[in-house]
């Protein structure tokens, strides 16, 4: 096991670009992206459909589809990870990081039993024997909240419900104590209710365990209150940056403030038409030169469509944006809370 | 509940039970064809110079002048005995012969659908792991190469080359397992050989576009995620789930090759069904032709009930009923 240093970040993602061949020449699924996660911290990554959040996370994981081409580094606690071969960097993840995907129906194999999905990781990496991976399993299963988890265990996938499913996958994804969990769009695929269950344990696993985790959702209201950043995706870059509260009160990237907007709001009268965002997401096959949101952004000028913006940082360095007509820092808050009013009149 | 034995057996039953109409319809159209085919067991046997007289008095004897009705339940009835009747010329009963040639046959089907399977499944892992790669395309051009060859042109093939040029196999004849085991290997070596080449190429193609789609599945990325090792995934998470799909041709195949191969029988003049029952045509031997036909039905009807208790053994979700 590795001590955790404080000189690095668990992981440091470096000018991440993953391109994808596709009929119409490759597609550019991430371009550039790069962030830190220190330790024991909660990152939401939020985007619409098809801003590279997945892809993001997916090769982070080294999971990505091999025809994919992917260049920028990804540090996990100061290693390289494309500096060590495949199988040590396999296994090195598999360890270290812990991964909830989207839907619980397919990411459980229908044909083995619960008990050897939530264990064989942590046999594989942990060396553990039959009977300790076992009480391990049937241990982690019961701290995500499945009532009888030793008949659990024994178990086939098809005889629970999605989000007892999910909990399980939950406890796949903790058979290894892992430093990081990464929850891709973890609560889509389940009914309300179920979600906000399985949020909150994410979020009480994530403390108790003192681990870092990305949640990864195109739902802004997933990431209040649950995460300690927020990284803003758009057409396959990192639009904004910054700590959950300053994002949701003073957002600087204009695509933010859209998508803030784009939100219900329990304060607003009932049946209050939603804003929404005119246009669409930006081809990934022909990305157009400039900021890929000026299409779309109502703030937009020449600047916008000319040259990508480049990445601004906050004085106290905890807030990036990549916008040439930022909202303002100092009054944006206020803005950005009245601007879904302004947008319903 | 019920134990997981008893509900295999219900279902085995219940399948047996709907196969009895099958079986009836069958026989019954065997004995009603008889008198459709040109020519006569009774001219056959007294050759091409018998006087009417003489087929009437033969036909009388064996109760072919008899409606097809009627010769239909006495032969059921016979069958209720375990009595089959006698082959019209060598007068043997036609049950012992039946379980001989039979024996030949299943002998020659399970070895062939063992070496395919054996050749098959793991060469289908090995491609699709890697799809698209040197091994997957050379894989899929030699089995499309081999697929393509007719039966008719393999048996000619593999006997020059085992028999005439290297002289490793005889080309034809039989001896029973219970007499020289090795010698039996020996002979039944080039028409088990023949039948595997088919039937590997084409157990390898459906295994090998299974296990492709099965590793698209989210199972195997989150397999991936958890760092295990591809051979791992291969065994553990994609061989059962990709199963099915192989038991379904397998059963078709297995019913084709347990009913006998006529070319690879004749060739090699392996006395099995496929051989027995070609002969008994061309003789109107009616009680062998009755006989292998009944026995075919009934290795279908068997069949497709293993195959369909084998989805419930390979599928948790699938409930034998």
């Amino acid at each position: 096991m590795t001590v955790p240093s404080d000189i690095h970040p668990l992981l440091a993602v470096e000018n991440l670009s993953c391109a994808v061949p596709g009929p119409a020449g490759a597609m550019r699924i991430l371009t550039d992206v790069s962030f830190t996660l220190p330790h024991a911290t909660a990152l939401g990554i939020v985007g619409e459909s098809g801003a590279g959040k997945s892809m993001l996370v997916k090769t982070i994981m080294d999971i990505a589809p091999s025809r994919a081409a992917v260049t920028g580094a990804v540090r996990l606690d100061g290693t390289a990870l494309q500096s060590l071969d495949t199988r040590t960097r396999r296994t090195t993840l598999g360890r270290r990081v812990g991964m909830v995907f989207q839907n619980p129906m397919t990411s459980l194999n229908p044909f083995v039993r619960v008990g050897r999905q939530v264990e064989e990781a942590s046999r594989k990496h942990l060396g553990l024997d039959r009977r300790a991976a076992r009480e391990k399993a049937i241990a982690l299963l019961r701290a995500v909240g499945i009532p009888d988890a030793a008949e659990c265990y024994h178990g086939f996938p098809h005889q629970f419900s999605g989000g007892m499913k999910q909990r399980i996958m939950i406890a796949t994804a903790l058979a290894c104590d892992p430093e990081l969990l990464i929850a891709d769009e973890a609560t889509t695929a389940l009914d309300a209710t179920v979600q906000k269950d399985i949020l909150d344990l994410l979020q009480t696993l994530q403390q108790r365990r003192r681990m870092s985790m990305i949640l990864v959702t195109h739902n802004l209201g997933v990431v209040a209150g649950r995460t300690d950043e927020v990284i803003v995706m758009y057409g396959g870059r990192l639009v904004e940056h910054a700590p959950t509260e300053r994002l949701f009160a003073s957002p600087r990237h204009r695509y933010t403030a859209a998508l803030l907007s784009a939100m219900p709001r329990i304060d607003q009268p009932a049946h209050t038409r939603l804003a929404t965002i005119p246009g669409q997401p930006p081809s990934l096959a022909h990305p157009e030169p400039g900021c890929p949101f000026a299409p779309r952004c109502p703030a937009a000028i020449d600047a916008c469509r000319a040259a990508m913006p480049p990445m601004t940082v906050s004085a106290d360095g905890r807030h990036r944006f990549a916008c040439h007509v930022p909202l303002d820092a100092g009054i944006s808050g206020d803005a950005s809370v009245r601007q879904p009013e302004a947008a319903n009149v | 509940m019920r134990s997981a034995g008893s509900t295999y057996l219900r279902a085995a039953g219940t399948r047996l039970l709907a196969g009895i109409p099958v079986f009836v319809l069958v026989t019954f159209a065997a004995t009603a064809l008889s008198d459709l085919m040109p020519g006569s067991a009774a001219q056959t046997i007294l050759g091409e110079n018998a006087t009417l007289e003489q087929i009437a008095a033969l036909n009388a004897e064996y109760g072919y002048d008899r409606p097809a009705v009627i010769r239909y339940l006495d032969w059921l009835g016979g069958l209720a005995r375990g009595d089959l009747g006698y082959t019209l010329f060598s007068r043997q009963p036609v049950a012992e012969l039946l379980v001989n040639r039979a024996a030949v046959t299943f002998e020659i089907a399970l070895l062939a659908m063992l070496v395919s399977l054996l050749l098959a499944i793991p060469l289908a892992m090995v491609s699709a792991a890697r799809a698209g790669g040197l091994v997957d395309s050379t894989l899929s051009a030699v089995t499309s190469f081999l697929l393509s060859i007719p039966t008719f042109v393999s048996v000619v093939v593999l006997s020059y080359v085992f028999s005439i040029v290297l002289r490793w196999l005889p080309a034809t004849g039989w001896v029973s397992p219970f007499v020289d085991p090795l010698g039996n290997l020996m002979f039944v070596a080039l028409p088990v050989l023949s039948l595997s080449v088919h039937q590997s190429a084409y157990f390898f193609r459906v295994a090998r576009s299974q296990f492709a789609a099965t590793l698209q599945e989210d199972f195997v990325l989150v397999a991936r995620a958890k760092g295990l090792s591809t051979s791992y995934i291969m065994l553990r998470h994609a061989l059962r789930p990709s199963l099915p799909q192989v038991l379904t041709v397998l059963g078709l195949s297995m019913t084709f090759l347990l009913g006998g191969s006529f070319i690879v029988e004749s060739y090699f003049a392996v006395p099995g069904i496929g051989w027995t029952v070609l002969n008994a045509v061309k003789n109107h031997d009616l009680p062998v032709v009755q006989a292998i036909l009944s026995l075919t039905v009934v290795i279908f009807v068997v069949v497709f009930i293993l195959v369909d208790l084998g989805y419930a053994l390979i599928d948790p979700r699938v409930q034998a009923t």
